[in-house]
C-alpha cells in the first residue's frame, strides 16, 4: 500500500473519530473556566492576552477565544467544541507520526486509535477550554519535530520554527513549560549548542519575564513532602487510565517501567533524544505537584491526558523493534499491540461517556439558569452568583449581562422555550426562579374573602406569568413549586406551610409555562378569589 | 569435626543478633495478655483429645498450635502470658533463621544475617510477632521454609534422609495452619516438575494424603469461587502492601517495587533464566494470596499485619532468589553487599515505628481485657455466665467459659483489681461496662417506703455494698460509672420510667466508690428510709 494511500486512510479515520468526538459534545455550552474568558477576555488588549489564568500563561487560548468571540459571538459554542477535537487529533497525529517512524504503520495506527479515543483524557477532549492545555503538548511535539529537522539543515528556518513552537507551547498553558527545559536539554553540550542555544533560551527568558510580572505561585512549602507521592500517583493513574483499570495496576506497571528505564540507562541503551519526552512528562508531573499537590488530584482527567501521551511516547521512543527480525515474532508483536489498543479503547470508553454526560449536564444547567437571568435582567442583582467552581464564583449576573450586551449575542439566544427543554435545564431554571424569588409563596396578614374552592384533582393550583393566586392553609401542608420541571420532584423545592394566608406569585416574563403549586393535602387548602 | 575460627565468629555474631532481637521483642511485648482467638483455645482446647487437636479453627487445621497451647497452658497457666509471647518470638526467629539460611546458600553469610535482622525486626509483621496465638501461622511458614531447605539439601547431598525430613516438615506446616496448603502446592510443584522427580515425587504425597483425610472429616471450605474476580486485585494489593511494609512506607512505593520485580522476572523469563526453584517463594506468596483472596471476601484486608508477614518473608527470600539467577555467576561485590546492608538498615528503620505501635496496641487490648476479667473475678457469683466479657475486645469469651478455665487451670488472666484505677482509660471503661451489667434498678411497689424525699445532685457517690432508693418523677436517664468518667462510658446513659426503684451497689474488694449520674436531677428524689 502506498504511503499516500495510507495517509489518506489516516485522514479518513481521523475524520470519523473527529465526527464521533464532536457528536459527544452536542448541545454543550460554556462551562467552568470558560466563563472567566467569557466575561474578562472578550476584547483584544495586552492585558487580556498576558493575564495569568490560575497561574498559567494563556496567550494562545485567550487569543483564540477573543478571536472566536469576535467572529462567531457567544451563540456558536460548536466552534470551541470543534477546536478541542481538532487540537486533540493534531496531538494524536503528531504522536502517531513519531511512533510510525520508529515502529511502522501498523503499530502506529493501533496506538493512534487508542490515543484518539482515550477516555482517561476525556475532560480535555470534550471541553473547548482545554485547547490551551492540549496546545502546550501539541506545540511541544511540533517544536520537537522542528528541532529534529533543524539538525538536518544549516539554515535558520527550522530553528526559528522550533523557537516559535516553543513560544506557542509555553503560551498555551503551564503544560508547555517543559518544552523549554527539553529543548535546552537537547541542545546543551552538543555540537549544535552554538547554533541552536537560543531556541530554548529566548522562550525561557520571555516566560521568566512574564512569570516575574504576572504569575502567582499556588505553592506552599508544605507541599514539598507531598510531591513524590503526587508524581508517583500521576504516573500510575496515567497508565491505569489507558486501560481504565484499577490504580494498583498502574502502580505495578510504572514500577516495571522505572526498572526498564534504569536498565536502559545501566546498559547505555538510551540516547539524549529518546529522553526528550520522558523529561517533558516528568517535568509536567513535578510542576503540577509543586503547584497542586495539596489541593489537586493526580487522577484528574486533564493531567492524565498529558501523562498518557507522555508514557506511551516515552516507551515508543525507547523501545527498539529491530530485534523482532522474524516475520512471525513481528506479527505477534503487532497483534499484541492491536489487542492492547482494543482493550484500551474498550476499557476507557466509559470514562469518555462520563465526561460527555458531565459536560452535557453542566451545559443544560447553565442554559436553564442563563435563560432566567436574561428574561429577568431588570430585576436581578448584578452581584448574583450564577456559576461557581467549588466555592469560588466564576460568573456574576451583572458581568454576564454586560458581556452579552457587548458582544451582541448570547449562549441561550437560540433556546426556543424552556417548557420542552431537557429535564436538567428545566430543573435549573426552576431552581433559579425560586432562589431569586421570581416565583415564590409568601405569607400575608391580608384577609382573604371568598375562599371556597379547593385545589384541582392533582392537588395543585396554577399561576400565570405576572399573576398571583391567594389561598388559605388550615392545617400544615407541604407545597411543591415547579414551572418547567416535573411537579413530582418532591424534595427539591418543597416548603412546609403553617396554617395562615398565602400568595403564590410568578413575575411576568416571556419564558412560557406557568407556576404550579402542588399541596400534600388539598383538603387543608382553600383557594380565594 | 573442628570448625574454623571464622565459623565460630559467625556463629557468635548470629547468636548474639538472635539473642538481642529476642530480648528486644520480649521487652516491647511486655504486659500483653491473651487476645481474641486465643480465648477460643483457652476455653475450648485445654484438654488433650482428638477433637481438640483436629477441630478446624476458622477453617485451618491447627493441631500443632492447639497442642502447643495445651502444653503452655499447663506449664504457665493463665497468669503468665510471657510464656506464650516467648513461644511466638522463638517461632518468629526460627522463620527469620530459615529465611537467612535459604539466602545464605546463594548470597553468603553477610546477606543472610542481614536478612535475619530485617525479618527479625520486621515492623509490619507485629501482629504475628507479639501475639502468642500466631505461633500456628508463623509455625506453618517456618515448617514450609524448613521443608524447602531440606529439599534443597537433599538434592545437593543426594541424601534421602533430608527428603524424609522435608516431607515431615511439610506435614508439620499443614498441621499448623492453612498456610501449609500453599507450601504443599509449591513443594509439589518443585518435586513433580523437576528433573529428579523420580527421587522426590513422594515428598508431598504423605502430607497431602494426611491433609485430605483431615479435610474429609473436619474440613469446611472457606473459599468462594464467586470471589475469583477479586483475586488479582487482592494479590496485587497484598504484594504492594508487603513490599511497602518491608520499608514502612506508603503502599504506592511498594507497588512500584513489585512492578520493578515483575519487570526483572519477565526479563529472566524471556532469557529463559528462571527456574522453578527460583520462583518457589514468589509462587508460594501468590498461592497464599489467592487462597486468602478467595476465602476472606467478607473482610478485605490484604494489608493486615499477619498477612504482610508472610508476604514480606516471601518477597525478601523470593526476590533474592530471582536476583541470584538473574546475575552472572560469581559472588556479590563488597559495594553491592554494602548497598544491600544499607537497604536493610532503611527497612528496619522505616518499619520500626509499626513494631512499637503494634506492641503498644496489643498491650492496650490486653490491659482492657485484664481489667474486665478482674471485674469478672470479683463478681463471679453474680455476673451472667452467658455474657461476653467484652462485646468488642473479646466477644468470643463468655464469662462462664472463662471462669471454668480459671477453675480448671488454677490461675487467672485478670489483673489485680486494686490496679484497675491505674490502667488506661479504655481498660477502666471496659471494667465499668461490666460493672454496669451488675446494677439493675429493682421496682418497688410500696410508695410508703419513701418517707423523706431529697433532691439529689447530678452526680452521687455510692459506697460499695450500699443500697439507694430513688423515686423517678418523670422519665429520665441515669448512668453508672466507677473507674472512668461517665461522659466516656461505653454503657452510656440508661433510660428509666417514673416509679420507685431500689438500686443495690455490689460490694467487692476495691474501695473505689461508684458514681450514679442523673441527667435531670430535678426529676429524681432520693428516699431516706
Amino acid at each position: 500500500m502506498s504511503a499516500r494511500l495510507k495517509w489518506f486512510g489516516v485522514g479518513l479515520v481521523s475524520l470519523l473519530v473527529g465526527i464521533y468526538l464532536f457528536s459527544l459534545t452536542a448541545h454543550n455550552t460554556f462551562t467552568f473556566d470558560e466563563w472567566m474568558f467569557f466575561t474578562d477576555r472578550r476584547e483584544l488588549s495586552f492585558h487580556t492576552l498576558v493575564a495569568g489564568h490560575n497561574g498559567h500563561l494563556s496567550i494562545v487560548p485567550a487569543f483564540i477565544y477573543i478571536l472566536s468571540f469576535k467572529i462567531f459571538g457567544y451563540d456558536h459554542y460548536e466552534v470551541f467544541r470543534l477546536l478541542a477535537v481538532i487540537v486533540h487529533l493534531a496531538v494524536v497525529l503528531l504522536a502517531v507520526d513519531r511512533i510510525r517512524r520508529r515502529h511502522g504503520w501498523w503499530i502506529a495506527a493501533a496506538i493512534g486509535l487508542a490515543l484518539a479515543l482515550m477516555g482517561g483524557g476525556g475532560e480535555n477532549i470534550l471541553w473547548g477550554f482545554q485547547i490551551g492545555f492540549m496546545g502546550g503538548l501539541l506545540f511541544f511535539l511540533i517544536a520537537l519535530r522542528c528541532y529534529e529537522r533543524s539538525l538536518e539543515t544549516t539554515n535558520l528556518t527550522w530553528p526559528l520554527l522550533t523557537m516559535i513552537a516553543v513560544c506557542l507551547s509555553v503560551g498555551s498553558a503551564g503544560t508547555g513549560i517543559g518544552s523549554i527545559l527539553v529543548l535546552f536539554f537537547l541542545t546543551i553540550r552538543t555540537p549544535q549548542w552554538k547554533r541552536l542555544w537560543w531556541v530554548s533560551v529566548v522562550p525561557g527568558v520571555m516566560y521568566a519575564a512574564w512569570y516575574a510580572r504576572y504569575a502567582g505561585s499556588d505553592n506552599t512549602s508544605s507541599a514539598i513532602r507531598a510531591i513524590p507521592t503526587f508524581v508517583a500517583n500521576s504516573a500510575s493513574y496515567s497508565i491505569s487510565e489507558i486501560f481504565g483499570v484499577d490504580h494498583i495496576w498502574g502502580l505495578l506497571m510504572i514500577g516495571a517501567l522505572i526498572a526498564y528505564f534504569i536498565h536502559l540507562v545501566n546498559t547505555h541503551k538510551i540516547s539524549r533524544n529518546s529522553l526528550a519526552i520522558p523529561v517533558f512528562v516528568l517535568f509536567f508531573w513535578f510542576a503540577t505537584a509543586y503547584g497542586r499537590a495539596l489541593f489537586g488530584h493526580p487522577e484528574s482527567s486533564r493531567y492524565l491526558y498529558i501523562g498518557v501521551f507522555g508514557i506511551i511516547m516515552s516507551v515508543s521512543e525507547s523501545v527498539t523493534s529491530t530485534q523482532w527480525t522474524k516475520t512471525r515474532a513481528a506479527k505477534m508483536v503487532k497483534i499484541g499491540v492491536a489487542i492492547l489498543s482494543a482493550l484500551a479503547i474498550w476499557g476507557s470508553h466509559s470514562q469518555m461517556k462520563f465526561w460527555s454526560d458531565i459536560h452535557l449536564s453542566l451545559s443544560q444547567t447553565a442554559v436553564g439558569q442563563l435563560s432566567v437571568v436574561e428574561a429577568h435582567r431588570e430585576n436581578i442583582d448584578p452581584a448574583t452568583i450564577i456559576q461557581t467552581i467549588g466555592p469560588a464564583p466564576v460568573l456574576l449576573a451583572g458581568d454576564y449581562l454586560v458581556a452579552i450586551d457587548s458582544v451582541g449575542s448570547s449562549p441561550v439566544q437560540n433556546v426556543r422555550e424552556l417548557v420542552s427543554a431537557p429535564a436538567q435545564t428545566r430543573l435549573a431554571a426552576d431552581d433559579v426562579l425560586i432562589s431569586l424569588g421570581i416565583m415564590t409563596i409568601v405569607g400575608t396578614e391580608e384577609q382573604f374573602t371568598n375562599c371556597e374552592s379547593q385545589p384541582d384533582t392533582e392537588n395543585s393550583i396554577s399561576v400565570e406569568p405576572g399573576g398571583q393566586s391567594r389561598f388559605v392553609v388550615t392545617e400544615e401542608v407541604t407545597a411543591t413549586m415547579a414551572r418547567f420541571f416535573d411537579l413530582y420532584s418532591r424534595g427539591f423545592n418543597d416548603r412546609v406551610l403553617q396554617p395562615g394566608n398565602y400568595v403564590a406569585i410568578l413575575q411576568a416574563d416571556s419564558l412560557g409555562g406557568s407556576l404550579h403549586v402542588q399541596f400534600s393535602d388539598s383538603s387543608s387548602v382553600m383557594i380565594c378569589e | 569435626m573442628l570448625r574454623s575460627s571464622k565459623f565460630y565468629a559467625k556463629l557468635f555474631v548470629s547468636s548474639s543478633c538472635a539473642l538481642v532481637i529476642a530480648m528486644y521483642l520480649m521487652y516491647l511485648g511486655r504486659g500483653n495478655n491473651f487476645f481474641f482467638d486465643e480465648w477460643m483455645f483457652v476455653t475450648s482446647r485445654r484438654g488433650l483429645s482428638v477433637d481438640a487437636l483436629l477441630s478446624p479453627h476458622n477453617g485451618h487445621l491447627s493441631a500443632l498450635p492447639a497442642l502447643a497451647f495445651m502444653v503452655l497452658l499447663k506449664i504457665f497457666g493463665l497468669d503468665h502470658y510471657e510464656g506464650f509471647r516467648f513461644a511466638a518470638v522463638i517461632v518468629h526467629l526460627l522463620v527469620a533463621l530459615m529465611a537467612s539460611l535459604l539466602i545464605r546458600k546463594n548470597h553468603g553469610w553477610s546477606i543472610g544475617i542481614t536478612v535475619f535482622v530485617v525479618i527479625g525486626l520486621m515492623g509490619a509483621g507485629w501482629q504475628n510477632i507479639f501475639w502468642g496465638f500466631q505461633i500456628g501461622f508463623m509455625g506453618s511458614l517456618f515448617f514450609f521454609l524448613l521443608s524447602l531447605y531440606l529439599l534443597d539439601l537433599g538434592r545437593t547431598q543426594k541424601g534421602s534422609i533430608s527428603f524424609v525430613l522435608s516431607s515431615m516438615s511439610l506435614a508439620c506446616s499443614l498441621l499448623c495452619a492453612g498456610l501449609g496448603v500453599a507450601g504443599l502446592a509449591v513443594i509439589a510443584m518443585l518435586c513433580l516438575f523437576s528433573v529428579d522427580r523420580q527421587r522426590t515425587w513422594w515428598i508431598p504425597v504423605g502430607p497431602a494424603v494426611m491433609y485430605a483425610m483431615w479435610y474429609l472429616k473436619y474440613g469446611t471450605s472457606q473459599a468462594k469461587l464467586s470471589a475469583i474476580d477479586g483475586v488479582p486485585l487482592y494479590a496485587s494489593e497484598s504484594a504492594s502492601g508487603s513490599a511497602a511494609g518491608l520499608f514502612g512506607v506508603d503502599r504506592i512505593w511498594g507497588a512500584l517495587l513489585v512492578g520493578a520485580l515483575f519487570y526483572f522476572g519477565a526479563r529472566l523469563v524471556i532469557r529463559r533464566r528462571l527456574t522453578l526453584r527460583s520462583v518457589a517463594l514468589i509462587a508460594f506468596a501468590l498461592v497464599f494470596w489467592t487462597m486468602v483472596g478467595l476465602s476472606r471476601t467478607a473482610v478485605w484486608e490484604p494489608n493486615a499485619s499477619r498477612y504482610l508477614y508472610v508476604g514480606i518473608v516471601a518477597l525478601a527470600v523470593g526476590g533474592l532468589d530471582i536476583v541470584h539467577v538473574g546475575r552472572a555467576a560469581g559472588p556479590l561485590s563488597s559495594s553491592r553487599k554494602a548497598g544491600m546492608v544499607f537497604v536493610a538498615v532503611l527497612a528496619v528503620w522505616g518499619s520500626h515505628a509499626s513494631l512499637v505501635q503494634g506492641a503498644a496496641w496489643l498491650k492496650n487490648e490486653g490491659d482492657i481485657v485484664g481489667a474486665e476479667l478482674a471485674v469478672v473475678m470479683m463478681h463471679r457469683e453474680t455476673i451472667d455466665p452467658l455474657m461476653a466479657v467484652d462485646p468488642v475486645h473479646s466477644f468470643m469469651l463468655p464469662v462462664g467459659a472463662y471462669l471454668a478455665a480459671v477453675d480448671d487451670l488454677g490461675s487467672s488472666a485478670a489483673i489485680d483489681p486494686q490496679q484497675i484505677v491505674n490502667t488506661s482509660e479504655q481498660a477502666r471503661l471496659g471494667a465499668d461496662l461490666l460493672l454496669n451489667s451488675l446494677v439493675v434498678p429493682q421496682t418497688m411497689s410500696d410508695p410508703a417506703i419513701c418517707q423523706v424525699e431529697n433532691q439529689p445532685e447530678s452526680r452521687m457517690q455510692l459506697t460499695p455494698g450500699s443500697t439507694v432508693v430513688v423515686k423517678i418523677l418523670q422519665a429520665t436517664t441515669f448512668g453508672i460509672s466507677r473507674f472512668a468518667p461517665q461522659e466516656t462510658s461505653r454503657a452510656g446513659m440508661r433510660s428509666i420510667e417514673p416509679g420507685l426503684y431500689q438500686i443495690d451497689i455490689p460490694d467487692d474488694v476495691v474501695d473505689v466508690p461508684w458514681t450514679l449520674t442523673l441527667e435531670i436531677p430535678t426529676d429524681v428524689r432520693i428516699c431516706d428510709m
